[in-house]
């Protein structure tokens, strides 16, 4: 009874992203990256679930393995389950914060995700967050329309989209790659300056989020 | 059938192959709580899903059996189920039992129904059980009713034939009369009396360490389940001390706090010791007087139920050289020295030979075996109010606290102490008290009667711990009294109040002098009532019991229920 | 971010056992292989297998080298010389706490082991807590340097640190309205 795991099978991906060969295990590694860098941000990131949905494909793949095996109770199948658990974790914990982001300002998350789009970069929310964001908010002003709009003078009649006030947000950060070079910080002593400061590698920082934001985004800087 | 030996095999990786789902049903008491723990351990270190149904009496196993008649279960029965047929309890056909039981004799169908249900049994007990062949207690009587067909159908048959026919049938006829005859008295001989065997968390405790699966934990389960079968009166002091000796050695020195490099230093590992005890119980947990005041062995020493018995035990403490201020005040607050030297010589006066289990963790005080047992068996037992689940649950905590330093673990467990379970030794002193006082044991022929004018906890009157206990108790006590008192079994009564009011719980004791010649302590009052059951006119008892020696009667029925047994008593003693 | 997540993601560290089962085809996990097992001989996996592992009795944890007393001694010393916060292996406190709970038998001396790892993580709380209060009480700079910080100090500090924020966010709303 020759256990055959597809996890050493290597994955050939259609995604542009992933037209290099790319193994579960650093998908996984990626992953974990991800959902930290989305815990520790004040904000949304750009979507990353297509990381997800291979791990999904991972975890179903061996589980249909793990049900083809006739004795259950080994150390091996165990341990296999639990890293499915572990690695299940991971990926709704992820998708969890995200939604709970969305949640908290659809609006504003289906605003950014337009304008990311029109400045041609990275898509901030999948497809089914940009459906549920739109359904969330959608119900959300149909709630308001009928408890309290509806009673309000004209002029009132309309629900301002709060903006998102992460401007001054400030988060742990640690250098990971090697050549992040130089960062600008705003200069609270001259209101219109800024002050630039060098990423050592393996450094830590307390900084503003909106500084590292983008070094976030490349993958360059961990959240902390 | 048996399994003798190889339980890993045989029973075990059976149910871990399976694929059925795996259903405890464990009896309420502590060393079925015991059993559990260390199989579930087991179990969960396997991944193995299970469910726990705490059951108190034969009817809630057959009810279990009779709602999953559908369903393919491994059952595995702690502590009940061996000593009445499963398959008359109509256990589901798809379903297999393993039951690990140290009720003891084995009801003779479990142990001739071969493909269902497995007995699991020491190797060492074997020649005790004392089993019938299978040819003599079990024959397939099918036969020669075949042969009586036949020769209604074939008339043509000469008168001869028909002749040896008949003699042929009559012979048979003899045949079976007689084998039926010798049937009946080795099955009598077999269930005359019951007894119990080494408690069964032993045997898993045996069963995990050949597995390599032994801890601390599982340890000390083992040691609290081995001494409630000692504080529930179910063994004897020396089955309880060669068990120590036999098979609990080579786990007590792996636990030892010097046995790991660990130079003097406390650190949070469960230990635990094996040591001398006195069997005095609860006495670190309480002061000496009281604790003294309600043991057996002083109770009865002194005659403190008497008016006379402050006297004697004041005399008693001067000739031992304690001092009243010893033994009025806290135990645990005396120093160190002191305690050693009080039980020293209390060890002395008593000459005992008890020893226990101690665990101790980090600089939470020691903790004896014993008295755990008996917090865990009470709170097991009671209150019976609560669902059965819940106080299984209790049990469970009350356990589990005595190894985690948990502050509030260990309050909840000294709570125990100080209130249930002091006060059901003080209840069952009081009780022994005021029937001897109040000469309420009348000898009635064969046997001594108790009839509980008081009225007790309901709780407590339901407690096979209490009633074990008081009934052992009452019957030294009163044997103490005076001579020749010594060759008659003890019956005794107790109203129920509340829910159960009109009912009574009747148990028994069998005489000193057997209890004394036999270390298996076998009883025959199981076997008593059974047959008190069988009479007519039929009286209202109820046997559901895992223990036949503890039943329920109508109390309409006791005059003539005390009359049976009389009866009953008689036909056995000719 | 919290203390639970942080413990979940050490648990992926390495770490070394002596297993006492023996199964000679690796188990190939999505994370990577680990095995083949030989009893006794120790092998490297990642810390939550361990405990599972040990959970399970098919394996003896070896205590990594820092979690000894000499050695934390020498952390706890360096700790309180250095000005800044010192380096620490990856995960330590989140390591340190799984094991002492997990794979108590196995740490040798573990209740020194643990108050020593408790005074550790208090001399190095002690020290963001001051920097924390120095960096919050100046109006210079919006950036601070922390090199060596652990993310399970990181995590803890943010629940103040967004409080200290959102408060000064009430002060500056208090400035800039005009009472009615």
């Amino acid at each position: 009874m020759a256990v055959t795991d597809s996890a050493t099978t290597f994955l050939d991906f259609d995604d542009d992203e992933y037209d290099e060969m790319t193994t579960p295990e650093e998908v996984l590694r990626k992953m974990t990256a991800t959902w930290q860098n989305e815990l520790c941000a004040p904000c949304l990131l750009p979507t990353q679930m297509e990381l997800v949905e291979i791990l999904l494909d991972q975890i179903q793949g061996m589980e249909e393995n793990i049900g083809k095996q006739t004795d259950k109770m080994q150390l091996r199948i165990s341990v296999h389950r639990v890293e499915l658990q572990r690695i299940g974790f991971i990926t709704s914990d992820y998708v969890r914060c995200r939604l709970q982001k969305i949640e908290s300002n659809p609006h504003d998350a289906i605003d950014q995700h337009k304008k990311r789009k029109e400045e041609g970069k990275s898509d901030l929310l999948s497809e089914s967050e940009m459906k549920f964001a739109e359904e969330y908010a959608l119900a959300e002003s149909n709630l308001f329309q009928k408890t309290v709009l509806e009673f309000m003078p004209a002029a009132l009649k309309k629900m301002p989209v709060p903006r998102g006030d992460h401007d001054d947000v400030m988060v742990y950060a640690k250098v990971t790659s090697d050549d992040v070079g130089n960062v600008a910080i705003p200069d609270w002593q001259d209101l219109n300056g800024e002050v630039i400061l060098e990423m050592e590698p393996e450094s830590c920082h307390l900084i503003p989020f909106e500084s590292v934001h983008q070094l976030v985004e490349d993958g360059n800087i961990q959240l902390m | 059938m048996i399994i003798e030996d190889n339980f890993r095999q045989e029973f075990y990786n059976k149910i871990k192959k399976g694929d059925k789902s795996v259903v405890l049903i464990v009896s309420v008491d502590t060393d079925a709580l015991c059993t559990t723990m260390i199989l579930t351990h087991l179990l969960r270190c396997d991944d193995i899903p299970f469910s726990i149904l705490a059951v108190e009496g034969w009817s809630s196993v057959e009810k279990i059996f009779a709602d999953s008649q559908e369903q393919k279960c491994h059952y595995i029965l702690i502590n009940c189920g061996a000593t009445r047929s499963l398959t008359r309890l109509q256990i589901p056909p798809a379903s297999i039992a393993f039951v690990i039981d140290s009720h003891r004799p084995f009801h003779i169908e479990n142990v001739y129904e071969n493909g269902q249900i497995h007995l699991l049994a020491n190797p060492s007990e074997m020649s005790e059980l004392q089993i019938p062949d299978l040819e003599s207690v079990i024959r397939e009587d099918s036969d020669d009713e075949e042969d009586s067909d036949e020769d209604e159908d074939q008339e043509y048959i000469s008168y001869e034939q028909r002749m040896e026919k008949i003699r042929r049938k009559a012979i048979k006829r003899e045949e079976m009369q007689i084998w039926e005859r010798q049937r009946r008295t080795i099955l009598w001989r077999y269930y005359e009396s019951t007894w119990f065997s080494s408690p069964s968390c032993v045997t898993l405790l045996e069963m995990a360490a050949e597995m390599n699966r032994v801890s601390a934990e599982t340890m000390w389960f083992t040691a609290v389940g081995l001494n409630s079968a000692m504080a529930d009166k179910l063994i004897s002091i020396e089955m309880y001390t060669q068990i120590c000796v036999d098979r609990m050695r080579p786990f007590v020195h792996r636990f030892m706090p010097k046995n790991i490099v660990n130079q003097g230093k406390v650190d949070d590992l469960l230990h635990i010791t094996f040591g001398r005890e006195l069997p005095l119980a609860l006495y670190s947990h309480w002061d000496l007087f009281s604790a003294m005041m309600v043991s057996e062995y002083f109770s009865i020493k002194t005659k403190n139920w008497t008016q006379k018995g402050d006297v004697n035990i004041r005399h008693l403490l001067a000739q031992l050289g304690i001092t009243l201020h010893e033994t009025k005040q806290k135990f645990e607050a005396l120093p160190t020295e002191q305690r050693n030297l009080v039980v020293d010589v209390l060890e002395k006066e008593m000459d005992s030979s008890f020893a226990t289990f101690f665990g101790t963790l980090g600089y939470c005080g020691k903790l004896s075996a014993c008295d755990v047992a008996r917090a865990v068996t009470l709170r097991l037992e009671m209150p019976k109010s609560e669902t059965i689940m819940n106080r299984f649950r209790s049990g469970q905590s009350i356990l589990r606290s005595s190894i985690t330093g948990e502050r509030q673990d260990r309050l909840n467990l000294n709570n125990t102490f100080t209130s249930i379970c002091q006060r059901t030794l003080q209840v069952s002193w009081k009780t022994v008290a005021a029937a001897i006082n109040q000469s309420e044991i009348i000898p009635n022929g064969p046997y001594y009667l108790f009839s509980c004018s008081r009225s007790i906890d309901e709780d407590m009157v339901d407690s096979r711990h209490f009633l074990y206990n008081t009934a052992g108790f009452m019957i030294r006590a009163f044997a103490s009294m005076k001579k020749g008192r010594t060759t008659k079994p003890l019956i005794a009564m107790f109203p129920l109040t509340g829910e159960s009011a009109g009912w009574l719980v009747v148990t028994g004791v069998m005489p000193i002098a057997t209890i004394y010649e036999d270390s298996l302590l076998k009883t025959c009052i199981g076997r008593a009532f059974e047959r008190v059951k069988k009479m007519t006119p039929p009286l209202r008892i109820v046997d559901d019991y895992f223990n036949s020696d503890i039943i329920r009667l109508k109390s309409e029925d006791r005059t003539r229920f005390i009359d049976f047994l009389q009866t009953v008593f008689e036909g056995t003693s000719n | 971010m919290n203390a639970e997540r942080c413990e979940f993601i050490a648990g992926n560290s390495l770490i070394e056992v002596i297993p006492s089962i023996s199964d000679d085809r690796p188990i190939h996990l999505i994370s990577g292989d680990i095995g083949p097992f030989e009893a006794g001989v120790p092998c490297r996996i990642p810390v939550w297998t361990a405990i599972l592992m040990k959970r399970k009795h098919n394996c003896k944890v070896v205590a990594p080298q820092w979690m000894d007393v000499d050695e934390l001694k020498k952390i706890l010393t360096s700790e309180t010389e250095s000005q800044g916060l010192a380096k620490l292996p990856d995960h330590f406190f989140e390591i340190s706490h799984m094991l002492v709970r997990d794979a108590r038998e196995d740490i040798f001396e573990v209740e020194a082991v643990k108050s020593l790892v408790q005074d550790i993580y208090d001399r190095r709380d002690a020290k963001l807590r001051s920097s924390a209060i120095e960096f919050l009480r100046q109006n210079q700079t919006c950036h601070a340097q922390l090199d060596n910080v652990q993310l399970i100090e990181a995590s803890s500090a943010r629940a103040t640190l967004e409080a200290c924020r959102q408060m000064g966010a009430v002060v500056r709303n208090k400035h800039e309205s005009t009472p009615l």
